[in-house]
């Protein structure tokens, strides 16, 4: 078996294996030790991968010959730091829950691992039924999560989140298999390359489009992320925003702009005002929510929509400035992955103490909390995009690139940073900040040895690719540029 | 070719007929015993008379081929399994478990089994009235149950007049090609221009076997049968007599009609949109899981239609597909609804309510029920979705396509509302399911080989282009 092979199906096997434990200490040591031998090999991976080679580690075999699908894996500059990120936010998730549930320990542990599994499979599938039965597998357990482990309307937002997602993506799965078969291979490198009409890249890209945005999610189909959420325990909200909704960004940069590039710059300004308007009226949107985990929803929302912006704008831009606003989209995900993993670990925290997401039952937590203070206001810092935290260095990039394309779209793109600030500092003030008036929190406790490791663990990383992006960059740059290429390659050769 | 050598390849039908006499006649105890024999003997029977290429036996009235004894096979397996699944059921000890359903139940495999093989019109026929006056009788069973005893009448008056309607179709083909034998008809209407008494004659067909499979707007009698019979009838009901309508389909349709086939794909694209929808909008507002089931049933039954409709050897191929998973999944239903049911008798979809919290086990094989229903990966649902669709987008009807997908959606949600019942809320009152570990056994079996499909689909898919083959239409 692969390496990517061994990353996919590890956690899924460890998952039912922790179905059978029955000690739940046993159970939740038995998750972890999965989850950081997964992250080892991501970092193998990683370590092991050549940023110049495109695909990588791959590992071909053929499954379903009648259909012409192939058990087909590999990675490159896109995908490879974001199955080390999925790797990292594993472990997170993991400690995150380590205390969630109560009762069906092992399914709860076994629903995580099987995610996180499911969630790397996405990203190495390099067959696109592959990625198509990852990505809806990977359902069921989020599914799950939600609605067995959330709080008290888990059921409706675990069906509209479930329905919402499967709407998107069954109608990608006929985009599919129309590809599947005027090319005659599910293979996705295949497809980046294959001739079609621009009337056929126009309905595909649709198609597959509204598969993604509702992933992303992208206004106006983005109504299941608060709810979900909202309702979705802890650790589910840390997986959801650090990696699920990196699966709509993936799915752009790899299927929509290479397959269909003439409709992907036919159709560029129905995305980049979608994204504008997920940039400023949902960061309004979120100025106004008095929920905390709502309040980082909204945010991750208008955070995710600078990130479509910054793929759709290349059709604007000279080559070298669509460079810089892809890898600045690509950078602004992984900085997302891990600040809203942040935010979401810190209400988390929070939550245990007091039982409630509102804002105003906080104020004053920096008197019994300082450590945990601090830490909050550092991740609501680098949610805002402050120089030095991994949120500047995409932000500054995607914007820069942006006044390419006109300076009214760069000052709406910068929207993003003023409400971004104003929402997370506002917040924080709110919470952190001002007397401690509500009893419950002059008697609360600072941060337990579990929660100060997961939180320390997620502002290392934050501060690395912030002080020094450059690596990062070098390994995602060769394949943005291959990618820049096949998104403008148009291929529609004149048929109507 | 001999006769001793017709018999042989005779052999699984006259095994099956044989033994349900010596069922019938045997005393109660044996019932049981010599309805397994039967039915191990039919299979034996299939694999050591299997003919090496298609033959014509009965001056060409019955064909026996190799390919199609997979689904024979199968007719009995599932068989088995059902017999298995209703024999723990609370309403069976005196009046079920008798030798009379058994025999009807073997019955019903000869008539599955005529169908599987007729080259000729009348040996079509006399099959499908063969399965369904063994079904009558097993719907009507339950004597003292007033409810069983009118969906009983419904379904025998509302079956008699299908099959009044396909006669008359089959008697407008003879008036208008002069022959009976499907061959032949294929062959003579390669010829005839199209004319009204053709038309009419497929169209007749055609609507006969809508009544029979329940496609909407033939489908009234369904949801009342699988409410209103028992619960051992409802589950033989609702899986082999699937495949044997897809035969019929296939072999009058796909094979004896093919030279029409511009005019019932359309025919057929309408009936399947509207079970679709149909099927899909209704099933949602269903509170009992019967009632849930059998709508399902007939979007199932619409997505059949939409990929014969497709009209080509990749859409039957499809076809065969989706008909082998959907009465695998049905078979698993029901014998898990039978397994919930033989000690307290819930019939309500609130009653799977908390399933997660009593019984961890049964919950994940319904979970993997439902979503193999929904068409959700890793389960065997999944590919027979994206095989239809695979075969109606490869027809150039991508429209069509989006419409079924979407609806879909529709249906996931009323199979998404089993899971949320069993894991996130809590039970009203707990459940109790049987306690026969072979049932278990079987249930969990019947539900894992669908995600065991999903791993390893390319036999299946193989067996089901083989099985198309032998149909493609005018040979």
């Amino acid at each position: 078996m692969s390496l990517l092979g061994l990353m996919i199906w590890a956690p899924i096997a460890a998952g039912f294996a922790a179905l059978l434990l029955k000690d739940p200490d046993v159970v939740r040591r038995w998750a972890l030790a999965a989850s950081l031998f997964v992250f080892v090999l991501a970092v193998v991976a990683a370590l092991g991968f050549d940023p110049a080679g495109g695909y990588q580690w791959q590992y071909r075999a053929p499954w379903i010959p009648a259909f012409n699908i192939n058990y087909h894996l590999g990675v490159d500059g896109l995908s490879l730091p974001l199955v080390v990120l999925t790797a990292f936010i594993g472990i997170l998730a993991i400690l995150t829950g380590w205390n969630t549930a109560t009762r069906h320990i092992g399914q709860f542990f076994a629903a995580f691992l099987m995610l996180e599994g499911l969630l790397i499979g996405v990203f190495c599938a390099m067959d696109a039924a592959l990625f198509y039965i990852f990505f809806e597998a990977m359902l069921i357990p989020m599914f799950l999560i939600i609605g067995v482990w959330g709080s008290d309307n888990r059921v409706y937002a675990a069906v509209k989140f479930f329905l919402y997602t499967f709407l998107g993506s069954v109608l990608m799965l006929v985009a599919f298999v129309y590809l599947a078969i005027q090319s005659g291979s599910f293979q996705i490198t295949d497809w980046h390359t294959f001739s079609l009409s621009s009337l056929e890249q126009t309905w595909l890209f649709l198609a597959l489009l509204l598969g993604f945005a509702v992933k992303v999610p992208m206004w106006p189909v983005h109504t299941w992320l608060p709810d979900a959420h909202v309702e979705a325990p802890a650790a589910g909200s840390v997986v959801l925003a650090a990696v699920l909704l990196k699966i709509g960004g993936y799915g752009l940069l790899r299927f929509c702009l290479p397959i269909a590039p003439d409709a992907s710059l036919a159709l560029d300004g129905l995305v980049i005002g979608l994204s504008l308007i997920a940039v400023v009226y949902i960061g309004f949107t979120a100025l106004a929510q008095t929920d905390m985990k709502k309040l980082i929803a909204y945010s991750s929302i208008a955070h995710m929509g600078f990130v479509t912006l910054g793929l759709f704008i290349l059709y604007r831009l000279a080559t070298e400035t669509a460079m810089l606003s892809v890898s600045g989209a690509i950078m602004q995900m992984i900085s997302h992955g891990l600040v809203s993993a942040a935010l979401f670990v810190c209400v988390g925290v929070l939550y245990d103490r007091r039982h409630s997401r509102n804002i105003q039952d906080y104020g004053g937590v920096l008197e019994t909390m300082p450590v945990f203070g601090a830490l909050f206001v550092f991740f609501a810092l680098a949610n805002a995009g402050l120089p030095g935290t991994s949120g500047f260095v995409g932000e500054v990039m995607v914007i820069l690139a942006t006044f390419q394309a006109g300076w009214w779209l760069a000052a709406l793109a910068a929207m993003v940073v003023v409400l971004g600030a104003a929402y997370s500092l506002w917040m924080v003030r709110r919470v952190v900040f001002g007397p401690a008036e509500h009893a419950e929190v002059k008697a609360f406790q600072d941060l337990s040895g579990r929660e100060m490791l997961i939180l320390l663990a997620l502002a290392i990383p934050v501060l690395a690719v912030g002080l020094w992006p450059v690596p990062l960059l070098d390994l995602i740059e060769p394949s943005v540029a291959q990618l820049i290429d096949q998104a403008q390659t148009f291929k529609a050769g004149g048929a109507p | 070719m001999s006769v001793a050598q017709e018999m042989i390849l005779m052999l699984p039908e006259i095994v099956l007929v044989v033994g349900a006499c010596f069922v019938l006649l045997c005393p109660r105890f044996l019932a049981w015993p010599l309805t397994m024999l039967a039915l191990a003997g039919t299979v034996g029977a299939i694999v050591a008379t299997a003919p090496e290429d298609p033959t014509m036996l009965m001056t060409g009235m019955f064909e026996r081929s190799s390919e199609i004894d997979f689904l024979r096979i199968l007719v009995c397996v599932l068989t088995v399994l059902i017999l298995r699944y209703a024999r723990g059921h609370p309403v069976s000890p005196d009046r079920l478990q008798s030798n009379e359903f058994y025999t009807l139940a073997i019955f019903g495999c000869v008539g599955m089994f005529l169908i599987s093989g007729a080259e000729h019109l009348i040996t079509l026929y006399l099959g499908l009235e063969i399965l369904a006056l063994s079904l009558y009788p097993m719907i009507a069973m339950v004597r003292d149950d007033g409810r069983a005893g009118e969906v009983a009448l419904k379904y025998f008056v509302l079956g008699a007049l299908a099959s009044g309607f396909l006669l008359y179709g089959m008697s407008l083909m003879y008036a208008a090609t002069g022959t009976l034998h499907i061959g032949e008809l294929a062959s003579q209407l390669g010829q005839l221009e199209m004319n009204r008494v053709l038309l009419l004659g497929m169209v007749f067909m055609l609507a006969g076997l809508a009544f029979k499979l329940g496609a909407t707007p033939f489908h009234m009698w369904l949801p009342d049968v699988y409410d209103g019979a028992s619960l051992p009838a409802v589950t033989y009901l609702s899986a082999a007599p699937k495949i044997a309508g897809l035969l019929l389909l296939l072999r009058l349709f796909s094979d004896g009609l093919m030279a029409l086939a511009v005019d019932w794909t359309t025919l057929m694209m309408v009936l399947a949109v509207l079970s679709l929808l149909l099927g899909n909008l209704v099933a949602i507002a269903q509170t009992r899981i019967r009632r849930m089931l059998a709508y399902s049933a007939i979007a199932h039954t619409g997505f059949v239609f939409l990929a014969l409709g497709a009209g080509t050897p990749h859409g039957m191929s499809s076809a065969v597909f989706y008909t082998f998973v959907y009465a695998l999944m049905a078979a698993g239903s029901f014998g898990m609804l039978l397994l919930l049911n033989s000690r307290v008798a819930s019939e309500d979809i609130e009653d799977f309510k908390g399933l997660n919290h009593s019984h961890p086990w049964l919950a994940i094989m319904v979970l993997i029920l439902m979503f193999s229903m929904a068409g959700v990966p890793l389960t065997a649902g999944f590919y027979a979705k994206l095989y239809v669709l695979q075969a109606v987008v490869d027809a150039g009807l991508w429209p069509l396509a989006v419409v079924a997908v979407l609806l879909t959606v529709v249906g996931a949600y009323y199979y998404l509302r089993i899971v949320w019942y069993m894991y996130f809320e809590e039970a009203d009152r707990p459940a109790e399911p049987g306690e026969d570990s072979a049932h278990v056994f079987l249930v969990s079996a019947n539900a894992l080989i669908l995600v065991f499909i999903f791993a390893v689909p390319q036999p299946w898919l193989e067996m089901s282009r083989d099985v198309a083959r032998v149909f493609v239409g005018g040979q």
